[in-house]
Order: structure tokens, then C-alpha cells, then sequence
């Protein structure tokens, strides 16, 4: 299995779709949320509630987001455990 | 650890967070493909030579 | 060895072009899923034509083309008309994954 991180950043939508999409396959998928609040829209809801429900780990740097609070140094650090990267 | 980080239009603030924080602790190396004048020969050896390769 | 590189936007294609093109030469397999705002370059021959190389594998996310109105009529056959499976898949595949 695949340890991959997903960076999602400027595109919440397309990120998150693609997080989702990555447990299709042997991969085990972790979302980091970075710099700002989730966006409010059906399909961002639909997509945290999915990636919960697949047991994908989901992260923030953003004190009161969704997921567990990181620092962006903890969370720089963390990226070196994963094979692969995606950033959205 | 060997990371290689690849801008692909340059530099920008989280991407610099995090390469801080990798250099601190690990070789690292930056290709900014915004600059031009890229060595695509060298750059697949890099992707395949480093051990963690992230992309921004 | 196989490099994996997810396309999601249209403003890499020279960039696109170099990496693939040396890494083909170098004896590598190279998969390509391209999504967002990626799916532009399909309508660009000069991309697309990539797949006529057996050791390029290429694929796309349909959700999206059809999002975007792209033309899909002009996409060579070669590239699969897939979804995010067809990215799972490349990912889990590659030995490296560059994002672009």
C-alpha cells in the first residue's frame, strides 16, 4: 500500500475530489488542509464526510477547521513519511 | 534524507514554509521550472535520485 | 523505472513536454492522468499525441471534460476516457509522482 499526502491549498474542490479518489486504489490517503478555512459547498461537505467515512486522516494548520491541528512546521516534517505528494 | 522540490511557477509562501523546514533537517534541493533554461535530462535523474520528490 | 505525473493545468505544456520527452529517452515508463484544469491541453494535438508512444500511457478524468466542454471528439483513442480510478491506479504505480 501506498502511503500518499495530499496538499490541498488553492484548489479545495479539486483536491479534496481527488483525495477521495485516490482510496480507489491500494492507497493509503492522508489530506492536509492549508492556509484557509474550508469553502462552504455541497461537494467539499460531501468529500470531508467521505474521506471520514474511508478512514483517509484529514489535517489542518487552521485552528478551528475541519480535521486535527498542525503546525505547518509538524506538518512539513510529516510530508518526509509518505511516497507520494499531491498538491492542490 | 534526499528531498527535491519542484516550483513550477516559482516560489510561493507555503512552498517556501515547507522547504525551510526540509532544509533544516535533510539535502534539499529546489528546481524552479519558471526560470526556463531547464535541463530536463538532469531533472528526470534528480526525480528518480531523490528519495522524496514533492511538486508546487 | 515509472514516473507518474499528474496534469492539472494547462500552463506546463513546455514543462510537461521536457520532463516526459527525457524521461522517455532515459528507458522510462511514463503515466499521465490529466484532470482540472489540465484537460485543456487534450484538445492540443502537441499533447496529446504523447500516447502514440508505447511507452506513454495517458488518461483523464471524463468528469471533468465533460465539466469544461471539452472537445472529446478529438482526443485520440489511445488516451483513456477514465476517472479518478485511473489516477488512484498511476499513483499507486509510480515510483515518483510529479504533480504539474
Amino acid at each position: 500500500m501506498k502511503k500518499v499526502a495530499v496538499i490541498v491549498s488553492d484548489d479545495q474542490h479539486g483536491g479534496l475530489r481527488m483525495g477521495v479518489g485516490l482510496t480507489l486504489a491500494d492507497n493509503e490517503v492522508t489530506v492536509f488542509l492549508m492556509d484557509k478555512p474550508l469553502e462552504s459547498a455541497d461537494d467539499i461537505d460531501l468529500n470531508v464526510e467521505t474521506l471520514g467515512d474511508l478512514d483517509a486522516k484529514l489535517y489542518s494548520n487552521i485552528p478551528g477547521s475541519k480535521g486535527e491541528i498542525m503546525t505547518t512546521e509538524a506538518i512539513a516534517r510529516a510530508l518526509t513519511d509518505f511516497d507520494a505528494v499531491i498538491q492542490y | 534524507m534526499k528531498i527535491l522540490h519542484i516550483l513550477s511557477d516559482g516560489p510561493n509562501k507555503l512552498a517556501d514554509e515547507i522547504i525551510s523546514v526540509h532544509a533544516k533537517e535533510h539535502e534539499v534541493k529546489v528546481v524552479d521550472l519558471s526560470k526556463g533554461n531547464i535541463s530536463y535530462d538532469a531533472l528526470v535523474d534528480d526525480i528518480f535520485a531523490y528519495e522524496k520528490v514533492l511538486s508546487w | 523505472m515509472k514516473l507518474g505525473i499528474h496534469v492539472k493545468t494547462d500552463r506546463h505544456l513546455e514543462q510537461v513536454m521536457g520532463i516526459v520527452n527525457a524521461a522517455v529517452s532515459k528507458g522510462h515508463d511514463v503515466n499521465i492522468f490529466t484532470m482540472a484544469g489540465g484537460e485543456r491541453l487534450l484538445e492540443n494535438p502537441i499533447y496529446s499525441e504523447l500516447c502514440k508512444n508505447p511507452k506513454i500511457k495517458m488518461s483523464y478524468c471524463d468528469h471533468d471534460a465533460t465539466h469544461q466542454g471539452i472537445k472529446k471528439d478529438v482526443i485520440p483513442a489511445e488516451i483513456a476516457c477514465g476517472s479518478q480510478y485511473d489516477n488512484a491506479v498511476m499513483v499507486g504505480e509510480a515510483d515518483r509522482v510529479i504533480v504539474l
